[in-house]
Order: C-alpha cells, then sequence, then structure tokens
C-alpha cells in the first residue's frame, strides 16, 4: 500500500494502523465547535477497545486536535464521501460505526449496508433534536436511559422497527456515586448555573442567557457569603453574537463589584463543577441530566410565551426538577427548596436518576460490555467493499 | 467625515456608502435603496435636526435595512405565492451545475402541479438560473438551516420531496410533522445506490419493479413505504412502426478484432447490397474514433459517426434497430429502455463464442436481443422486423416496465400519485 495514499488533503491516517484489526469507527462530522466536547464524552469510555477503534473526523482541526488529546487511539481524517470510501476499503474488519451526532455527512458512511450503524448521541435532553426522523437511518440508538426511548415513543413517528438498547451513561458513574449522599449533609449550599447556547435553530432556543446576569445577581443576594459558580456553553453566541462574550463580561463585572461569583471558562470540564456543587440552575439541555446524576435540588428555566418544541419523555422536567420562567418564581422556589430546605421533589429525582441515566447499568458497565462483545475476534472479513462496486 | 457625522448631514450618503461598502445587495433592494434616498434628499435644515434629534431611530432603521437584506440574502422566497393552499415542497440540495439538472427534470414532468408546488434550492446559482428559466414556477432559496426553520413556519407543506441525498437535506427530515419521500430523478447515470441511508425517509418512491427488488434484497424497509411510480418518459416508445430507416452500429473496440461485426458492417455498407438504411456508428470515446478513423476511412462518407458524450440520446432516439457487438451491455441496456430492437453479433468460430453463450443465458439484456453470426443473418431480421415479425416485442415490454418503470400507461399512473397527494 502506498503510504502517501492515506496523506492527503483530504484524507489522513496514520497508516500502520491499517493493519491492526479495526472492528470500530467512532465517528463524528462535527467541527471543533462541538467536536471536542463529543469526543470528551465517549473516547475515554472506548478505551477498553482502543485498538480496535478508530476515530474518524471530518474537520481537519479536530483531527489534530484528537492526535494530541487521545495518542492511543488511531485516527483518520476524511473529508468527503470518496474519501470515506477509499478508507473503508482498507479497513477489512470493520464491523461498528457509532456516532455522537446527526451531521448531515453521515451520509457518507451510513451508506455501508453491511456495517452495523449504531448512534451514541452526546447527552441526554429533551431537546426536539433528540428524538426525530433521521435517526431512522442507524441500525441501533444506544441510549443511557428509557427515558430517551419514551422520548422517541412520543414523537409522532412509529418507532416499532427501531431498535434502542439501555447502556447507562458511563461519563456519569462519579458523579452518580456523589449523589448517593444527600445534598445538604454533603456540602454547604453551592450553586452552579449553566445557561444553554441560542441552538442551531431558533425552535430549539431555549436559553436563558439573556437575563443570566440577572439570575446571577439574584441567587447572589440570597446566599451572599456561598460560591456561586457559572459556565456558559462553550458556542454560546455562535449564533447570536449579542452573546459571544458574555461569560468575559459578567467575569469582569463580578470581580469588579467584589461578587462571590465565578465564571468559569469552557477549558473546564462540566463534570469538575458538577462535582464541586449541590444546587444547580439549568436550561432546557443536555445538563439537566448531568446535575440530576448529582441528586441536588435543580432548577429548570422554561421560557414563557414561546412554544417549547421539545422531545417529551413520559416524565417532564416539572417532575423531578424545579421549572421556573421568571425571577420571582426563581426567589420564591430558592427560598422554599433551599433556605426553608423543602426539598419536595425529592423522591421524584431518585426515579428520574433511574428512568434517564439507569444508574444501575452506569454503575455496572454495561457499555463497555457491549462494546467488548461487539469486538471481532475471529478474524472475519466482513464484505463491505460491494458496496463500493454498485 | 465621520460616519457619525455623516449620518446626521448626508444620511442619504452615509446609507449608500453603508451600502455600497459593506453589503452586497440584491436588485430588488436597489429600488429600497432609491426610495430612501428620495425621501431624504428632501432633508432641509429643518429635517436634519430631526434627524439628528432621531438619529438612534436612525441607526436603528439602518440595521433593520442591514438585517432586512441580510435575511433575504439567505433566504429568498420572493418567487413563492403566499397561499392558504398545502404545497409539496421538492428539496434539491445539490450544486448548481447537478441540481439545474435535477430541478428542470422535476419541473417539466410536474408542469401541471405547479401551482402546488414549491421548488426549494440550496444555491444561489442555481436559484437564479432557475427563476429565469421557469418564471412562472413556485421557486424559493434557503441557504442555513435556520432559513429553512423560516421558510417552514411560512408555507404550508405536508409533503417533502427529495431529489437527492445530500448532506443538507437533514435541515428538513429533523421535522417529525411532515410526510418526507424521496423522488430521486431520472438521470439513469444518477441513480442512488439501495442503502441504509435511505431509511432516514418516510417513503421511498423509486422508478421500477426491478428497483424495488433491488432495494428490498438489499435492506430491511423497516418503516418505508415503498413505491413503484413507474417512468412518465413513454411518449414516443409504443408507437407501433414498422418502418426502419435509421440505424446505428455500436462497434466494441476493447474486444479482439475478429469478435466485432466492424469489417462485415463496413463490407456491407459500401457495398450496393444496402439500399435503404441510413448508419451511424456511435463510439463511445475518443480512443475508438482514432481507431475507427485509422482503420476504416474508406466507409466515412457512407455513415454518420458520432461520439457517445455528444449527442448520446438525441442519437438513440432516432435510431428504429440498434446493431451491437458483443460487450456493449449498459448501452445495449439504454436501447432497450428505448424500446428499440437491438441486433447483438455472436461470432461464430471464435474461441470467446463459448463465453459469450454462457454471459447470454446469464444476462436478462442479452435475452431481449436478436442474436445474429452473419449479414445474412442479420438482413433476414431486419426484413422480419419490417413486416411486422418483432417477436421480442413483448418481451421487450416487460423488460421495460420491470427495468425502467415504462409502460403504456406509465404516465397516467405517475401523475396520479401527485394527484392523490394534491387532492
Amino acid at each position: 500500500m502506498n503510504s502517501s495514499f492515506f496523506n492527503t488533503s483530504n484524507l489522513k491516517i496514520n497508516s500502520s494502523y491499517l493493519f491492526k484489526q479495526i472492528n470500530h469507527v467512532f465517528h463524528t462530522g462535527e467541527g471543533m465547535m462541538h467536536g471536542p466536547s463529543h469526543l470528551n464524552f465517549w473516547l475515554p469510555y472506548f478505551n477498553c477497545v482502543n485498538e480496535h477503534t478508530l476515530v474518524l473526523l471530518r474537520n481537519l482541526e479536530l483531527y489534530n486536535w484528537v492526535k494530541v488529546h487521545y495518542p492511543r487511539f488511531p485516527v483518520a481524517f476524511a473529508k468527503n464521501g470518496n474519501d470515506i470510501d477509499d478508507l473503508f476499503s482498507h479497513l477489512y474488519y470493520l464491523r461498528n460505526v457509532y456516532y455522537s451526532s446527526n451531521t448531515g455527512n453521515t451520509l457518507h458512511t451510513l451508506k455501508y449496508n453491511e456495517l452495523k450503524h449504531i448512534f451514541l448521541g452526546h447527552g441526554d435532553s429533551d431537546k426536539s433534536a433528540s428524538a426525530h426522523k433521521y435517526f431512522r437511518a442507524y441500525d441501533d440508538i444506544w441510549v443511557a436511559g428509557q427515558a430517551h426511548i419514551d422520548r422517541f415513543k412520543n414523537a409522532g413517528f412509529p418507532i416499532e422497527k427501531m431498535s434502542f438498547l439501555k447502556v447507562g451513561r458511563p461519563s456519569l458513574r462519579n458523579i452518580l456515586k456523589i449523589g448517593e449522599l444527600d445534598w445538604d449533609t454533603r456540602m454547604a449550599p453551592s450553586f452552579l448555573y449553566l445557561p444553554t447556547w441560542e441552538g442551531v435553530y431558533e425552535e430549539g432556543n431555549y436559553s436563558s442567557v439573556s437575563i443570566s446576569d440577572d439570575i446571577l445577581n439574584l441567587v447572589s443576594s440570597l446566599f451572599p457569603d456561598s460560591m456561586i459558580r457559572t459556565k456558559f456553553h462553550p458556542v454560546t453566541g455562535s449564533r447570536d453574537s449579542n452573546y459571544k462574550d458574555i461569560g468575559i463580561h459578567l467575569s469582569n463585572k463580578y470581580q469588579k463589584e467584589e461578587k462571590k461569583l465565578e465564571v468559569f471558562s469552557k477549558e473546564i470540564a462540566v463534570d469538575t463543577l458538577i462535582c464541586q456543587s449541590n444546587i444547580f440552575i439549568c436550561d432546557i439541555s443536555a445538563v439537566v441530566s448531568e446535575c440530576l446524576a448529582a441528586n441536588g435540588p435543580l432548577f429548570v428555566y422554561i421560557p414563557k410565551d414561546k412554544e417549547i418544541v421539545i422531545s417529551q419523555s413520559d416524565m417532564q422536567y416539572k417532575d423531578y426538577a424545579y421549572t421556573f420562567s421568571d425571577l420571582d418564581e426563581l426567589r420564591a422556589l430558592i427560598a422554599r427548596v433551599v433556605i426553608n430546605r423543602d426539598d419536595y421533589l425529592k423522591s421524584n429525582r431518585l426515579l428520574a436518576i433511574e428512568y434517564i441515566l439507569s444508574r444501575d447499568a452506569t454503575q455496572s458497565f454495561v457499555f463497555e460490555s457491549e462494546l467488548k462483545n461487539l469486538v471481532l475476534t475471529s478474524g472475519k472479513v466482513v464484505n463491505h467493499l460491494s458496496v463500493l462496486r454498485q | 467625515m465621520s460616519k457619525f457625522s455623516k449620518l446626521i448631514n448626508k444620511p442619504e450618503l452615509f446609507v449608500k456608502d453603508l451600502l455600497k461598502k459593506r453589503l452586497d445587495i440584491p436588485t430588488d433592494f436597489q429600488t429600497k435603496e432609491k426610495s430612501l434616498a428620495l425621501s431624504t434628499s428632501k432633508t432641509s435644515n429643518e429635517a436634519k435636526k430631526i434627524v439628528a434629534k432621531k438619529n438612534d431611530t436612525a441607526v436603528k432603521k439602518v440595521s433593520s435595512l442591514v438585517k432586512e437584506v441580510r435575511v433575504e440574502q439567505t433566504l429568498i422566497t420572493e418567487f413563492v405565492e403566499l397561499t392558504d393552499n398545502y404545497y409539496m415542497l421538492i428539496h434539491c440540495g445539490e450544486s448548481a451545475s447537478i441540481g439545474y439538472l435535477h430541478t428542470k427534470e422535476w419541473c417539466f414532468l410536474l408542469s401541471d402541479f405547479k401551482k402546488s408546488i414549491i421548488f426549494l434550492v440550496r444555491n444561489l446559482e442555481l436559484y437564479n438560473k432557475l427563476t429565469k428559466e421557469f418564471p412562472e414556477y413556485n421557486i424559493a432559496f434557503a441557504k442555513n438551516p435556520i432559513d429553512i426553520e423560516a421558510l417552514l413556519a411560512k408555507f404550508l407543506v405536508k409533503n417533502i420531496f427529495f431529489t437527492s441525498n445530500t448532506a443538507n437535506n437533514i435541515h428538513l427530515l429533523r421535522f417529525n410533522d411532515y410526510n418526507h419521500i424521496f423522488i430521486g430523478c431520472y438521470d439513469p447515470l444518477r441513480q442512488p445506490d439501495m442503502h441504509k441511508y435511505l431509511r432516514v425517509y418516510d417513503e421511498l418512491w423509486l422508478h421500477s419493479a426491478s428497483r424495488v427488488r433491488d432495494f428490498l434484497e438489499n435492506n430491511d424497509p423497516r418503516h418505508l413505504k415503498i413505491v413503484n411510480i413507474g417512468n412518465p418518459y413513454n411518449d414516443y416508445l409504443f408507437t407501433e412502426s414498422n418502418c426502419i430507416r435509421n440505424i446505428v452500429y455500436v462497434p466494441d473496440f476493447t474486444i479482439e478484432f475478429k469478435d466485432s461485426f466492424l469489417l462485415n458492417m463496413v463490407d456491407y455498407i459500401k457495398s450496393s447490397r444496402n439500399k435503404k438504411y441510413l448508419f451511424s456508428f456511435f463510439l463511445q470515446n475518443k480512443q475508438d474514433i482514432e481507431i475507427f478513423d485509422s482503420s476504416i476511412s474508406q466507409i466515412q462518407r457512407l455513415v454518420n459517426v458520432v461520439q457517445s458524450d455528444t449527442t448520446d440520446l438525441q442519437l438513440l432516439s432516432t435510431s428504429q434497430v440498434a446493431i451491437c457487438d458483443f460487450n456493449n451491455e449498459t448501452l445495449i441496456t439504454k436501447f432497450l429502455n428505448l424500446n428499440i430492437p437491438v441486433l447483438l453479433y455472436l461470432p461464430q468460430y471464435s474461441k470467446s463464442t463459448s463465453e459469450y453463450s454462457l454471459r447470454m443465458s446469464e444476462s436478462l439484456v442479452y435475452q431481449n436481443c436478436y442474436i445474429f453470426s452473419d449479414e445474412n443473418q442479420m438482413i433476414s431480421i431486419l426484413n422480419n422486423l419490417e413486416n411486422g415479425g418483432d417477436d421480442l416485442k413483448e418481451k421487450r415490454k416487460e423488460y421495460l416496465s420491470d427495468n425502467s418503470g415504462i409502460t403504456p400507461d406509465s404516465n397516467v399512473f405517475f401523475r396520479n400519485f401527485f394527484n392523490d397527494l394534491i387532492n
């Protein structure tokens, strides 16, 4: 094989990896905006099969990023559909392709009939992007818990022929462990506010970023001695440039005002902040389920005067989280739940943790077991090349 | 002059400069610019004071104009009539050149339904080309996912059709409330592979029974409703005529020279034995032309020589009979799809004869051809055809229906599918 074949401007791979028995391809069609977070979400849990897993990127910058941050994984960059064909024609043992998000370029790999296509996603939320018709192209959808299956069930199209597997949420294993202790015994009130971004589509814009300063000031006024942490979504302002630098702006402001408010940069992992906190304020987004894992009072912003188009599971936010639409509601809820210690949704929260995150499956490493089961040990060559001949 | 003082003192100039320097303005916006300039040209000293007082408002107006222009550039719906009726949306996510072929084809095929269809394209050059050529059609341009969202909010749509599998289809497929239908195109060179990705749609409208079989043999259809809508290109294929005037011969220069009918054909054409047929030689690539020129220049005046990439379909459809050497299966398929009788030369006493016979028994394409091995047999078959003895006529019809979806009534059948959706 000509090694230069895999070092063109459109197709790159360390050729020494080609002779390994690659059974899995982890595909992300994202760029630097979302790619690193999606990869950080899953790759640590592919470690158990890392020598059999090729990380396939469609963005050159992200390819270079993976080479630096995950040097133990074989990595490839393939720009176009033809480049995917070239690459796959050399991966004789490939059986499974995993996807972290629905990007348009997934069509280049989904056309391989003889491969198994598994959607993993990158979190668990009721956002409308969580359950739509595009998912039908995949052979299997691996979900954290029953909630995601129910989101599809309630999405308005038949799902009988779709295949789901509950694998828990490996990335939340540590947080679930912390959540076994009651929130008010493990530390003094410590708030974490995680607003989402404005979304790709206006339909999916649930962000509280426009009132973020007010929310933080409110909490600060109620708990002047407590540490209040916040982290804006890394891509905040990418659609609405008014919010592009809001984190820096607020951080500077709070420093001047000498408030105990800390705005963290995008480099700080959300799960690190979750572990340091026990009360959470979020928007409709995947971080709700991550904060839920920590089993502390959870306040979720539901925008009013706006049609909320979400993929609803059988448990609504109001069943396990304290929902608010304005500052007065938030103030009243914090007073009752945190100040007066009336955490009336505590038992529902525990139900939601199992329903959304499958605590048991997570703690018993179901995801890793399923991955290992799919490692091809016999050396059987998969004839996916027929696609190329069509 | 600073920008701010320009805005205060010469607002018309400010706007003009802003538009000139920072924006790429579509033609229709120039009218807005003119009217704005006209209104501001009346600016007197008194008016200037008012402008100064209301400079905030002016800035807002300018920024709203800027926004408007930007919106217009990524979402253009001015060619779409706003009605209370439901539209069928036909999406083409291709670039200008391929997209033009796809969309143009559907514009022609669905011309009767044009008031009920929005053609949505994702390429501005394609949009400009189509709106120029088909001004009476509803054609829209949407660049980004958010523009798709705005378009669907503006017009009533139930069914969304996709002419090909492109990466930007996902911007529409994510909407659960619509019925997503893949219709592809009729260009034989651009047929999609029958793969799993097609499961993203609700319905798969294929153009022949063989395509349906092809999909089912390779996939579990799951939720997919698979429909054979046939092929409406049948207007001229079933006209009964025994008159043979134009014959196309397709030599194959990839096989051994003695296995080709070429020399025999040349001999026949230049002899006095051919009194009534006009022959065209169909050469498939440039090398063929070179070989042809050097070896058989003596008949060049007697035949029409064409290369496949120039007048392909035009030549094929004006020929009443095709004569082919053995290797041309792709081209033979094209002839059969046009319901043209094919005479296939099977050389006798060649070392490849047994191989050819085996391939013939395995290929449905070859089984729909008349076989001949010398000039006499060729003439005999041509005479039979002229005398109404087209023994393979029915078999060819079956093949045509199965392989290309073309039947005598497929045009009506095809229209009914779209009629049903509208009514």
